[in-house]
C-alpha cells in the first residue's frame, strides 16, 4: 500500500514539475532551450564568416565546438529519442550504462543519416538539397517510425514469451530509432556545403553529431538506471512496466509518423 | 528515488517527438486600417543565416547573392506557397472569431547580409475593428520558430491606435509548450 501510495505521489509531483517546467511559454524550459539554440547557431554563423575571411585550424576548432555545442542543446529539446531509448531501456530491464551505449548509438545514427542523406543528394542527384532533403529525408522518418511501431510491438509480444534481451536486438534499435534523420544536423551540413566547405560540412555535422549523443546518453542512463530500481522495487509488476514501456515506444513511433 | 528517476526520465522527455524549431524568423507586421478596422496585413520575414543559405544554395542559380525575377517564381512555389495551409502563419483574433488567410499578394523576396527575407501582403477577408484586435504570427507545427520584432499601424488608424507585441498565453500550441508571439491594437488614449 505504502509503495503505491509513493507511486501516486511521485506521479503527482512530477505532473506540478511538468506544469513548472512547461507553464508559460517563453519562459519555460523549453523555451530557453529554444532561444539558446538559436544563439548557438548565430555562433556558428558568425565563426563561419570569420573563417570565411581569415581561415586557420582555430577557427575550425571553435566552429566545432560550437557545433558540438548546439547538438547537446538541440537533442535536450524534444525528438531526439530520449523517450524512445527510455522505454526501450525500461521495457527490457537493461541496466543504465548498457542504456547510456544504446542512446549514444542511437544518436550516433540520428545524425549520421542526415549526414549520408545529405552528401548523396547533394554529389548525386542535381535536384534542389533543400526540396530533396524534405521529400527523402520524410520518406526515411516515416520508414523509421514504422519501425519504431513495429519494434515496440515486437517488445510487447516478446514479453509474453518472457524472452531476454538480445545483444542482436541491442543494435538494432539504435538504427531503426536512428533511422530518423535530424534537421538540425542537415541544416548545418547544407550550411557548409553552401560555402563550398564540404570538409567543414562534414566535421562540424560529426561535432553536433556527438553533442547529440551526449545528451541522449545521460538520458538513457538516467532512463536505465532508475528503470532498473522501479523493475526491482516493483518485482511483482515488471512484467506490467515493460509491457507498458514496450507500447509506449510503439505509440512514439506512431505520433512520430503523423509529426514528421 | 530509481523510481521518481524512472518516471521523470519517462515523462519529461516523452513530449512531442519531432525536435523543433529549426528556422528562426524575425518578423515585422504593418497593419493597414480603414474606418476603425483592420483591411490589411503587410508582413516581413528576415530568415537565420542557416536557412537563408540553404534556400540561396538551391534557388539563386546565378549566384549573384540575390533573387532575380527569374528565380521567384521557383522560390515561391516550393517555399511559399504551401504556407497557406497554415494560413501563412499569421491569424488575427477578433472577439471570439480567428481569421485565417488562404492566400497572399505582393510576395517579394530579398537577400540582405546573407539573410533571406520575405515582404508579402495578406488581405482580410473581412474587415475587423482594430481595437482590441490582436495579430498572432507563428507556425503551428514549430518547425518555425517566430519572433514578431516590430509592429506598426498605417492607414487612417496610424495616430489614433497603438500596436503592442507580446506573448498570446491565451493560445498554446506544439502540444501546449509554446504561446505565440502577438501584435496586439489599442487606443493610443
Amino acid at each position: 500500500m505504502k509503495k503505491y501510495v509513493t507511486l501516486f505521489i511521485i506521479i503527482l509531483a512530477v505532473i506540478a514539475l511538468y506544469k513548472v517546467l512547461i507553464g508559460s511559454s517563453g519562459q519555460n524550459l523549453f523555451g530557453l532551450i529554444t532561444k539558446t539554440q538559436g544563439n548557438i547557431r548565430d555562433m556558428i554563423v558568425m565563426k563561419a564568416a570569420l573563417y570565411r575571411e581569415m581561415g586557420g585550424y582555430a577557427q575550425i576548432g571553435v566552429i566545432m565546438l560550437f557545433s558540438f555545442l548546439y547538438g547537446a542543446v538541440h537533442a535536450a529539446g524534444p525528438g531526439h529519442n530520449k523517450a524512445a531509448v527510455s522505454a526501450y531501456a525500461v521495457s527490457g530491464g537493461i541496466s543504465g550504462v548498457n542504456a547510456a551505449a544504446i542512446g549514444a548509438l542511437s544518436g550516433l545514427f540520428h545524425g549520421v543519416m542526415s549526414i549520408a542523406l545529405v552528401f548523396v543528394l547533394y554529389y548525386l542527384t542535381k535536384m534542389r538539397l533543400s526540396f530533396a532533403i524534405e521529400h527523402y529525408g520524410s520518406t526515411v522518418a516515416a520508414v523509421g517510425s514504422a519501425g519504431l511501431v513495429i519494434f515496440g510491438l515486437y517488445l510487447f509480444l516478446s514479453t509474453f514469451r518472457q524472452r531476454s534481451q538480445k545483444t542482436e536486438r541491442n543494435m538494432l534499435f539504435p538504427v531503426i530509432a536512428g533511422m530518423i534523420p535530424c534537421p538540425a544536423t542537415f541544416t548545418v551540413c547544407v550550411f557548409f556545403l553552401s560555402m563550398n566547405k564540404p570538409v567543414l560540412a562534414l566535421t562540424s555535422s560529426m561535432a553536433l553529431t556527438a553533442g547529440m549523443m551526449v545528451t541522449t546518453a545521460l538520458a538513457a542512463f538516467a532512463a536505465g538506471y532508475a528503470g532498473e530500481g522501479a523493475l526491482s522495487a516493483f518485482a511483482g509488476r515488471r512484467l506490467l512496466i515493460s509491457r507498458i514501456s514496450a507500447l509506449s515506444l510503439s505509440f512514439m513511433g506512431f505520433l512520430l509518423y503523423f509529426l514528421y | 528515488m530509481k523510481a521518481l528517476l524512472m518516471l521523470l526520465c519517462i515523462f519529461l522527455p516523452a513530449l512531442p517527438l519531432s525536435a523543433h524549431p529549426h528556422v528562426f524568423i524575425d518578423a515585422e507586421v504593418n497593419v493597414e486600417t480603414r474606418q476603425g478596422r483592420i483591411t490589411a496585413l503587410e508582413s516581413q520575414w528576415v530568415f537565420d543565416e542557416m536557412f537563408s543559405a540553404m534556400v540561396l544554395m538551391d534557388y539563386d542559380t546565378n549566384r549573384n547573392g540575390r533573387i532575380d525575377a527569374g528565380e521567384i517564381t521557383a522560390l515561391r512555389k516550393d517555399y511559399f506557397d504551401y504556407l497557406g495551409k497554415s494560413s501563412f502563419f499569421t491569424f488575427v483574433k477578433s472577439g471570439k472569431n480567428t481569421i485565417k488567410f488562404a492566400g497572399a499578394v505582393d510576395f517579394m523576396p530579398n537577400v540582405t547580409g546573407g539573410r533571406l527575407s520575405y515582404v508579402f501582403r495578406l488581405e482580410m477577408p473581412q474587415a475587423v475593428p482594430a481595437v482590441g484586435a490582436d495579430i498572432l504570427v507563428y507556425d503551428p507545427s514549430y518547425y518555425s520558430s517566430v519572433k514578431i520584432i516590430r509592429a506598426s499601424i498605417s492607414g487612417d488608424g496610424g495616430k489614433e491606435l497603438a500596436a503592442g507585441i507580446g506573448v498570446f498565453p491565451a493560445v498554446r500550441y506544439y502540444f501546449g509548450q509554446v504561446s505565440p508571439d502577438a501584435v496586439t491594437i489599442r487606443n493610443k488614449k
